[in-house]
């Protein structure tokens, strides 16, 4: 394949704040080989906002909220298109999601984690 | 004397290519959007892959060993074992061979895959050897087997072979690490999705709550489906669960556990407060409902 026809990079924004989502798109959608996903169009990366703040948990993890919704989630057995429905979110975005979780939950050794978070919010059973 | 070390390095080399080579007819290549993994035939036209690389929708293509391609559809897949189900129409494929042995820490293991089409092979130690575990969604597996080796991303799904070059199980990638999913787990789950089409999970129908009580633990009752198996019980909002079958609740893993494949149809005694009263209900556990 030649490097004319490589199809671009399609790139999600995940952000609440419209105001920041609309300057990050206006100065993106400017770079050549760089496509914007259109709303519920599948992306290769996305872009989430890192300003939600960590929660200090009892058992010494350090989770966002929205970590906290997927492991509430994962506990129940979901998959990641179940987990991005849920939440209203890319699946792209789920598997980023999952893939930090398993990170910090890997580096703390604690392999009971789902239960302890699930503790915490409402189960689905 | 001579140096016997040449030979046996070149015997050692002759053997591991011999076993990727008797392997790789059963091996494929899966392609789905924007994914690429590799698969092997378990029985006539099936096809075990692994479900983290394979896309939500879309068509899907088998690659065979031959360079020719195939459409495959899904019969059924697992995101709690990662094991995925495929049907494509050829049958005249031998099957891989699956070993029920389980490897010892410290030995070879080899794994054959096929990226975008291209027979792929890469060869390390089985780095970690333990019992059952349950995977962060609930899924049994039957053994945890770790391999020291790297795994691209398209050699998800291939087949880890012993130093005999029977397969001991799939390989996936798991986090910062490469994972080897049994035979005892593949053909448990892989048999159950050609049968049904899909892993039953048992089902209460209730949100819960994790509650401190004075005597233990209890999960309150926050939200109850209307259709599901606890309303047809007589459940209601705000009841406690402090008990299963007579056994006090030690917490929300233990119904996790208690809800799986095997529980569907079962009869349960709950033990409940209402009101601070104590209660007894019967429940039947249902099947959980694709969300």
């Amino acid at each position: 394949m030649s490097e004319a026809t490589k199809p671009g990079i399609v790139i999600a924004i995940e952000i609440d704040d419209p105001l920041l989502a609309n300057r990050l798109a206006s100065l993106l959608g400017g770079i050549e080989g760089l496509l914007l996903a259109a709303p519920g169009e599948a992306a290769d990366f996305a872009i989430v906002s890192r300003e939600e703040r960590s929660v200090a948990e009892p058992h010494g993890f350090d989770f966002t909220p929205r970590e906290l919704d997927v492991l509430t989630l994962l506990a129940e057995g979901a998959s990641n298109k179940t987990i991005a429905k849920r939440l209203g979110i890319s699946v792209h975005t789920a598997k980023f999601h999952v893939g930090s979780l398993l990170n910090k939950l890997d580096a703390t050794g604690r392999t009971d984690a789902v239960a302890h978070a699930a503790r915490r919010g409402v189960i689905h059973l | 004397m001579t140096d016997p070390t040449p030979d046996i390095l070149a015997a050692f080399s002759s053997a591991t290519a011999g076993l990727v080579a008797k392997a790789s007819p059963a091996i494929v290549s899966v392609h789905s959007h924007r994914a690429r993994a590799s698969g092997f035939v378990w029985k006539p036209g099936l096809v075990v892959t692994a479900d983290e690389a394979l896309a939500d929708e879309g068509e899907i293509e088998i690659k065979l060993a031959d360079g020719t391609a195939r459409p495959a559809s899904i019969v059924g897949r697992d995101h709690t074992t990662d094991i995925a189900l495929l049907r494509f129409d050829a049958t005249q494929i031998p099957p891989a061979r699956l070993s029920s042995g389980a490897p010892a820490l410290g030995s070879l293991a080899i794994v054959v895959a096929a990226a975008r089409g291209t027979p792929s092979a890469a060869l390390g130690v089985v780095s970690l050897a333990g019992g059952r575990w349950r995977s962060l969604r609930g899924g049994d597996i039957d053994a945890r087997l770790e391999l020291d080796l790297r795994l691209h991303h398209s050699q998800q799904g291939g087949l880890t072979l012993d130093a005999s070059g029977e397969a001991i199980g799939m390989a996936v990638l798991g986090p910062r690490r490469v994972l080897v999913i049994p035979t005892a787990t593949i053909e448990r789950v892989a048999g159950s999705l050609e049968t049904h089409g899909r892993i039953a999970r048992g089902y209460l129908g209730v949100g819960l709550q994790a509650v401190k009580l004075d005597d233990g633990l209890g999960a309150m009752v926050m939200s109850v489906d209307k259709s599901g198996p606890s309303a047809a019980a007589g459940i209601s909002q705000g009841d406690v669960i402090v008990g299963w079958n007579d056994e006090k609740l030690s917490g929300v893993r233990q119904l996790l556990r208690s809800l799986g494949p095997d529980s569907i149809g079962q009869v349960v005694e709950l033990s409940l407060r209402r009101g601070g009263e104590p209660m007894r209900l019967t429940v039947t556990i249902g099947e959980r409902p694709e969300t």
